[in-house]
């Protein structure tokens, strides 16, 4: 593998689109479906990445891309400055090695007739990594290191609640010591206290193993927990992209302040949302025209239903692809009440 | 009987249909081995004195119209008829599954390449595709399996194929291939291992029907030749006694009747007995 | 007087020959203009609850003991005509998937008009005219047309809309909502959260049961909170007391186990242990093994004393005792 370009950039999209074809038969009518449309993204090494959207954000095909099990139909991943689909097979060998992935599903994630031990140690088989008394130990100790006994070693998935599911399926992930881990959606079928678990967990093995995380979810709680980074995509582009602490304390795309203020708050003290979102995300097959978000946007205007908004930043970090948002991150004010304090009794630990 | 003897008998698990199957084949299987050791005549001679003599203590199912003992010629029938069954499916499922799994985890154009001609000796009557090969394996055993096995191999393909495209769907199989496991080494691994059951299903079953078919075909002269016993064989030679000498056709009858019970007991079974034993394992 | 009161709802399952107590020792009353979260993670038997007191247990369960005050009526002991005839109407009903209310061979229109015909004598135009109030109730942008679709050609958001306007079709004095929001995004979740709080509540001062995992959406729609663990209820109050001091270590746990932005990064609180399957249950108070404040008196096999601190304010701990 190449060096790294600057600034320790470890995985980076390039015009990344997606489309799919759907219906379609002899009489034809088959459409097209732009999953992911033109994104543009920068990961540092060692950086929580999250990227966080809702159904048909297109943030699961996007993720599927970044960890090259789909390929883009048009537009590049570059890890560690190369790009992953002009790797030849030695390269890309290594490329598996080093880029791993997390699902979602700890019920279907796992391969019900195998047992656990044969699946952690499989991508030492894979990779030839070690003797096969190595990877033994390597499986008993990966087992110890996501917090369960060796002996699960023998048991069939089958055997395991979903928290240890998903647990084996970060073992799996890290057997070949990777640097990157795509993490879709890990906790989203978790019980809250085992969500805890899990999340304790990914942060001590990021923590030691100084991984890149590229995390996909649409749960705003342990973004802002857990994250350093977000990116809130809708309809298969990124609408705003800033550091998390800065981002939720002061979001400036409309459909970011839909969404923030759309989560409902566990301290029921505070009143009612600002903004009750409106309308329902459109059908990725027959997306708005100009920026995709303007029908259910508070603040549209004639000119956002012609044109397609660019993320900019100006050179600041914080990047957002709204014309109502100026250059300097002054927000279009919402209609008829004062800009509201979203989040800051959040982040100061009002929260009973 | 003391308690509790009794009661651990009672708390013995109730045979299942699948167990009752196998245990049925491998009757069978056993009988057809020993053919040669436990039957009391040997199959081909002939005892003029006792012609289409009906059961008595000396020819337990009476004997055919040359004075051969209908059991013994039965029990190496039983041998013609479970090789063909048994080496039939086994020759289809080593032709068949692996193009059923490339065909189903590979999709696209490997798929098409596979599917097709498939599809093609698939539209053919069985009937009809053995007669056409009735040619070529007269005469041979060997060659009447595989031609057998032939007519049903692209069912195999298609129960593999559709189960082996359920599968390749799962996560787990694009995990696999994120650790950068190889086409095969899935196919082999992960796909092959939980798509099989149907496809075994499928295979029990068409040995039953594969004991008829090799049936039909000695019924109506395609098959083994005389003096070759085959259930078949012997059921059609049988007919035109039946009236006077109904024995002639019950035994060979029973014992494709049995036959074919007991692989479709086994194959009705399998699905719970393959599932039960990875999860019983507490 | 209440709308629905529970008293000591017990529900059994049946597993490998034997019946073991799924739910223990329920109780809750719900007042009409009321919204009643019942919380809990899953196996707590929140769900099993909701389907005890509509009846619809499945083939191998069953309600063991208890009443179940409805309409002057014990839900529990009415027999399955009576029963039938409440649920849809004096009682609604929605659940996390919508097409469990959605039958997919019918035009939503038909499947809302046939529930009104069942229940009030209306001819079909009439009832044709009253599903399109009822659709435009429920926000269905477009709702002419959509009469006449099928369930699959609304989005998730549509068709528990759909489902939503079915179940208060008739008018019900009660809402049992099992989930409603949990397989939605967030920003519909909201959306039909307060729809649930205007139609209901207010507009028809109607009592709503909510079950769902997601304190979030408790505090944020309803007015009391019951926390279930392990088929009992351990703590019960208003939202506003439960949520700002928490009484029950279970409950604490589970507020202080979400993430949020105020704790670092892999310091998030968890509980040890895992939850006690169904017949594993420990004697004495369910939550000992993985209780941090655990005594002695814990194992009592009476269980834990019920302290009642309030009209409304209620948890089962020792903690608590006078």
């Amino acid at each position: 593998m190449s060096s790294m370009p600057p600034d320790d950039v470890i995985l980076q999209a390039q015009g990344l689109t997606r489309q799919f074809r759907s219906g379609g038969s002899l009489i034809g009518g088959a459409h097209t479906v732009t999953a992911v449309d033109g994104i543009d993204l920068e990961i540092r090494r060692g950086q929580i990445f999250a990227v966080v959207g809702e159904s048909g954000s297109g943030k699961t095909t996007l993720g599927r891309m970044l960890a090259g099990l789909l390929r883009p139909t048009s537009g590049g991943v570059f890890y560690r400055g190369r790009d992953i689909a002009a790797l030849d097979r030695r390269e890309r060998a290594d490329f598996r090695r080093r880029m791993q992935i997390v699902f979602q599903d700890p019920y279907s994630s796992l391969d019900p007739r195998m047992r656990i031990g044969a699946q952690i140690r499989e991508p030492l088989d894979i990779h030839r990594i070690g003797t096969p008394a190595e990877r033994r130990k390597r499986v008993d100790e990966l087992l110890e290191r996501v917090g369960m006994a060796p002996s699960y070693a023998n048991a069939f998935p089958a055997e395991l609640s979903g928290g240890q599911r998903q647990r084996v399926g970060i073992a799996m992930a890290l057997a070949s010591s990777p640097e990157v881990i795509v993490a879709d959606e890990p906790t989203s079928a978790l019980d809250v206290s085992v969500q805890a678990q899990v999340l304790n967990l990914l942060a001590e093995l990021q923590r030691e193993n100084n991984l890149t995380i590229v995390f996909i979810t649409h749960d705003l709680g342990v973004v802002q927990h857990f994250s350093d980074r977000v990116a809130v995509m809708y309809l298969g582009r990124i609408v705003e992209e800033m550091d998390t602490a800065p981002l939720f304390a002061d979001p400036r795309h409309p459909y970011t302040r839909m969404l923030f203020s759309a989560i409902p708050d566990r301290d029921p003290s505070r009143a009612a949302p600002l903004q009750m979102p409106t309308g329902e995300p459109p059908s990725p097959l027959a997306p708005p025209p100009g920026c995709t978000f303007h029908p259910r946007c508070p603040v549209a205007l004639d000119a956002c239903s012609a044109v397609q908004p660019a993320l900019v930043g100006a050179g600041n970090r914080h990047l957002t692809a709204c014309i109502r948002v100026g250059p300097d991150g002054a927000r279009a004010p919402v209609a008829g009440a004062a800009p509201s304090p979203i989040r800051e009794a959040t982040l100061s630990g009002a929260l009973p | 009987m003391s308690v509790a003897a009794s009661s651990r008998l009672r708390t013995l698990p109730k045979p299942t249909p699948a167990a009752i199957g196998a245990a049925i084949v491998l009757f069978l299987a056993v009988l057809a081995l020993l053919a040669p050791y436990i039957s009391p005549y040997d199959s081909e001679s002939m005892d003029f004195n006792a012609v289409l003599s009906p059961p008595s203590l000396a020819h337990l199912f009476g004997t055919d119209n040359f004075g051969r003992d209908v059991l013994t010629r039965a029990l190496f029938g039983l041998r013609v008829s479970l090789i063909a069954a048994i080496g039939s499916v086994a020759a289809a499922m080593v032709v068949g599954v692996p193009l059923g799994l490339m065909a189903g985890y590979r999709r696209g154009f490997v798929d098409a390449v596979i599917m097709r001609p498939v599809d093609v000796i698939m539209a053919f009557p069985a009937i009809v595709l053995v007669v056409a090969l009735a040619g070529v394996f007269r005469q041979s055993l060997g060659l009447m399996t595989l031609a057998i096995g032939f007519v049903y191999f692209p069912i195999i393909v298609r129960v593999m194929r559709g189960a082996a495209i359920e599968v390749s769907d799962a996560l787990f199989v694009e995990g696999a291939r994120a650790r950068g496991a190889s086409h095969v080494r899935i196919m082999a691994r992960h796909v092959l291992p939980n798509a099989i059951t149907p496809v075994l299903v499928q295979a029990s079953a068409l040995m039953g029907v594969a004991i008829l078919m090799e049936a039909a075909i000695s019924f109506i002269g395609l098959g083994v030749q005389p003096p070759t016993p085959s259930l078949g064989l012997m059921l059609s030679d049988g007919r035109s006694y039946m009236g006077d000498a109904p024995w002639l056709v019950i035994c060979p009858g029973l014992g494709i009747l049995v036959a074919v019970l007991g692989f479709n007991l086994m194959g009705d079974g399998l699905p719970r007995l393959l599932d039960a034993a990875n999860r019983r394992r507490k | 007087m209440s709308l629905l009161e529970v008293d000591h709802l017990r529900t059994e399952f049946e597993t490998g020959g034997n019946w073991q107590e799924a739910v223990s020792d329920i109780s809750f009353d719900l007042a009409g203009g009321e919204a009643l979260g019942l919380v809990g993670e899953s196996g707590c038997g929140k769900s099993t609850v909701a389907f005890s007191l509509m009846r619809l247990l499945p083939g191998n369960a069953r309600l063991a003991g208890g009443r179940i005050g409805f309409d002057g009526k014990d839900l529990a002991r009415i027999d399955e005509d009576e029963m039938r005839r409440m649920r849809g109407g004096r009682i609604g009903m929605m659940f996390q998937n919508p097409m469990t209310a959605l039958d997919p061979a019918f035009r939503i229109g038909s499947q809302i008009g046939e529930t009104l015909q069942t229940h009030f004598d209306v001819d079909r135009k009439e009832a044709r005219r009253m599903a399109l109030e009822l659709l435009k109730s429920v926000a269905i942008p477009a709702a002419e047309e959509r009469l006449d679709a099928y369930p699959h050609e609304l989005s998730g958001g549509m068709r528990q809309r759909a489902a939503l306007a079915i179940a208060i079709a008739c008018r019900p004095r009660l809402l049992i909502a099992d989930e409603p929001t949990t397989a939605l995004d967030v920003t519909i979740q909201a959306q039909i959260l307060r729809l649930i709080r205007s139609l209901l509540i207010e507009e028809r001062g109607a009592g709503v049961l909510l079950i769902t995992h997601d304190l979030g959406v408790v505090a944020h729609t309803c007015d009391r909170v019951a926390i279930m663990y392990a088929g009992e209820i351990v703590e019960t109050g208003t939202v506003a007391s439960v949520f700002a001091n928490p009484l029950h270590p279970y409950t604490q746990a589970l507020l202080e186990a979400a993430p949020n932005a105020r704790t670092p990064r892999g310091s998030l609180a968890t509980i040890p242990g895992r939850v006690p399957a169904l017949g594993k249950r420990p004697s004495g108070c369910r939550f000992r093994g993985r209780c941090a404040f655990e005594r002695p008196d814990c194992a009592d096999p009476a269980g834990p004393p019920r302290v009642r601190l309030d009209k409304h304010r209620e948890v089962a701990c020792v903690l608590h005792a006078a």
